[in-house]
């Protein structure tokens, strides 16, 4: 197995799209963390919004997710095209040692990949995250981190499935962005069925003539997407192991730097209290239990890649 | 006689279409082992379910006395080589990067052995030149090559000579007879060129339809397909008496006609059939080949 792991590891470790893929991540995380650099400067003179617009967005965790699906298919995905894979089957490696090197390579090449786009973060904005409780920065940065091995394990099965590097790719790519699909149903479907209560309000006039603006009620916009019931348990099942969602949270908290678990743990509670927002209660709630989940969901992947490729006919 | 592999009744199904329908063969240690069939006839996927890159879905197989389900297949394999299909090859990779990877996974030192293998291949001399740059023979070479990394002692080769010029099949049989009797590798080769084949083939497994229809030895075959005389006469026992009069060869395929293996004089032929009141009808020669041989055997498979 050794040997295996280090022929593996070398040509992975060397390809031509590993080094892309860690270039891209560390520059588009130097960029990101430039900005943030600047706009923790501006900060301090009192612009606070400026810190929100530069903070590592959505795009820069899509990039980082596009970057941990498509090594793993690139690199495993070629053995199958070359059909080297057939060289390593025919001298006795088994299926199993094969699939496991190969998972194990992927999943060090995301770590690298993870590793190239945060570090630069730390080195060129350390004041920015000096802000955030040690706690809280294991918390989301240990979230980031779980999705990518999720992404690896679902792109080494899908890369192990099939004959040519560019169906694993579409296909790949196809079950990332259905999974983005998805996760924004089910977001819609769980949020509660009365939803962004709006305060109606009227300008009253009281016998001195004089004006105010006075709240007449509230209005609920209902929400036609909801669904109750047996449903409504098993959509959050989905929405569990879906990554789409954890990292949005991490993205929101990253968003909360200068929040202490105290103050995170008041911020639930106001969630809870408040009527606007059961749902957003409901997600915070659950965000320490989801890394779990998504854990888990990465080593049922782990399990079912190894059982599939097991029964696969390779040509 | 010693096997190193030895199938029964081995049965390959996908979906609804039976690929392999009851494969029993048995390939001898130290030959090589033709295996003759059409398009579709299942020579590739009986390659592959050999080579362990599929399951069967029924019957079973031995490589060195080593049940397939055994524990102890994995160490067997290690003396097993194949290029099915395409040569498996690093295409970004010079012949000796992909061999010195090869080497490397097999956990072997990368030594002389690697040129010397290159030199056996005739791949010395392309340096840094990608494997992927190279013409079909070149790679068809690299993939034994890769193959015969691990000193194995049992090569299977699919149709190694598909889509090469003359002057690489001339090279490619040369190769493969170097292994055979320099190395003492057994050879599980598949191949159209029929010609090509019985100029290297020791054994041979006729394959229609997913089954074996016959195995025979090279002997076996030369017997069938050697050189003779067909004679059409009017009465066939009458021509089997005079041909034992003569002490001649001679093999009875109907009423009305036989084969006759030697050379011998057609005026006496005559002159003796006439005198016991038998018409000789007409002589031709027959020149039976391997392939008239395998039309022959198909076909009358298909009929029974």
């Amino acid at each position: 197995m050794a040997d295996l792991f280090k022929v593996t590891f070398k040509r992975a470790f060397l390809s031509l799209p590993m080094l892309i893929g860690t270039g891209v991540c560390a520059f588009m995380s130097s960029m990101t963390s430039r900005r943030c650099a600047y706009a923790n400067a501006a900060d301090g003179f009192g612009e606070q919004d400026a810190v929100s617009f530069a903070l590592p967005d959505r795009k820069f965790l899509l990039c980082l997710m596009l970057a941990a699906a498509v090594l793993p298919v690139f690199f495993t995905g070629r053995e199958m095209t070359n059909g080297t894979v057939k060289n390593k089957l025919i001298c006795g490696v088994g299926r199993l040692r094969f699939y496991l090197t190969h998972l194990l390579v992927n999943i060090i090449m995301d770590l690298i990949v993870f590793t190239a786009a945060t570090v630069p973060m730390f080195i060129f904005c350390p004041g920015y995250f000096r802000g955030f409780q040690t706690g809280m920065l294991v918390c989301i940065f240990g979230s980031i981190l779980v999705c990518v091995l999720y992404v690896a394990a679902l792109s080494t099965l899908l890369a192990a499935m099939f004959d040519h590097t560019a169906v694993s790719l579409i296909i790949c790519l196809g079950v990332l962005f259905a999974g983005v699909f998805i996760a924004d149903k089910v977001s819609s479907a769980l949020t509660p069925p009365e939803n962004n209560y709006t305060e109606m309000t009227g300008m009253q006039t009281d016998p001195s003539g004089r004006s105010e603006e006075v709240v007449l009620g509230e209005k609920a916009e209902p929400n036609p997407d909801f669904v109750g019931g047996t449903p409504r348990k098993l959509l959050w099942s989905v929405h569990y192991i879906l990554p789409v969602r954890l990292l949005e949270d991490c993205e929101l908290m990253l968003h909360q730097r200068t929040m202490t678990v105290q103050q995170y743990r008041e911020q639930m509670q106001e969630y809870k209290e408040s009527r606007n927002a059961p749902f957003l209660y409901e997600r915070y709630r659950n965000i320490r239990t989801m890394p779990i989940a998504i854990g888990c969901a990465f080593i049922v992947l782990c399990v079912l890649g190894v059982i599939l490729f097991r029964l696969r006919n390779i040509k | 006689m010693e096997y190193v592999l030895k199938t029964k009744d081995l049965t390959k199904i996908y979906r609804r279409a039976k690929a392999l329908s009851g494969v029993t063969m048995s390939i001898p240690k130290g030959s090589i082992y033709g295996l003759v069939g059409r398009n579709g006839a299942g020579k590739t996927t009986l390659m592959r379910v050999v080579c362990g890159l599929q399951s069967p879905s029924g019957g079973m197989y031995e490589l060195y006395g080593v049940k397939y389900i055994d524990r102890g297949i994995s160490k067997v394999r290690s003396r097993m080589g194949a290029v099915i299909e395409k040569p498996a090859i690093y295409p970004d990779l010079s012949a000796k990067a992909n061999l010195k990877a090869q080497y490397s996974m097999l956990g072997l030192p990368c030594d002389d052995s690697i040129d010397e293998l290159l030199e056996l291949v005739g791949l010395a001399d392309t340096g840094k030149k990608y494997a992927g740059k190279f013409s079909l023979g070149m790679k068809q070479r690299l993939g034994i090559a890769v193959a015969l990394a691990g000193s194995p002692d049992f090569l299977i080769l699919d149709e190694p000579t598909n889509g090469l010029d003359p002057e690489g099949i001339v090279e490619m049989r040369e190769l493969i007879l170097k292994l055979n009797r320099g190395n003492g590798i057994t050879v599980l080769i598949s191949s159209h060129i029929l010609d090509e084949l019985s100029k290297l083939a020791t054994n041979y497994g006729f394959m229609d339809r997913g089954k074996i229809v016959k195995e025979i030895s090279v002997e076996e075959l030369e017997q069938n397909v050697r050189k003779c005389m067909i004679a059409d006469v009017s009465n066939v026992r009458v021509l089997a008496a005079v041909l034992d009069e003569m002490n001649v060869k001679y093999e009875m395929i109907s009423e009305k006609r036989a084969k006759i293996f030697e050379k011998m004089s057609v005026t006496l032929l005559a002159e003796k059939l006439s005198q016991k009141g038998c018409e000789l009808i007409g002589l031709t020669e027959a020149d039976e080949s391997l392939e008239s041989f395998f039309i022959d055997l198909i076909g009358g498979a298909k009929n029974g």
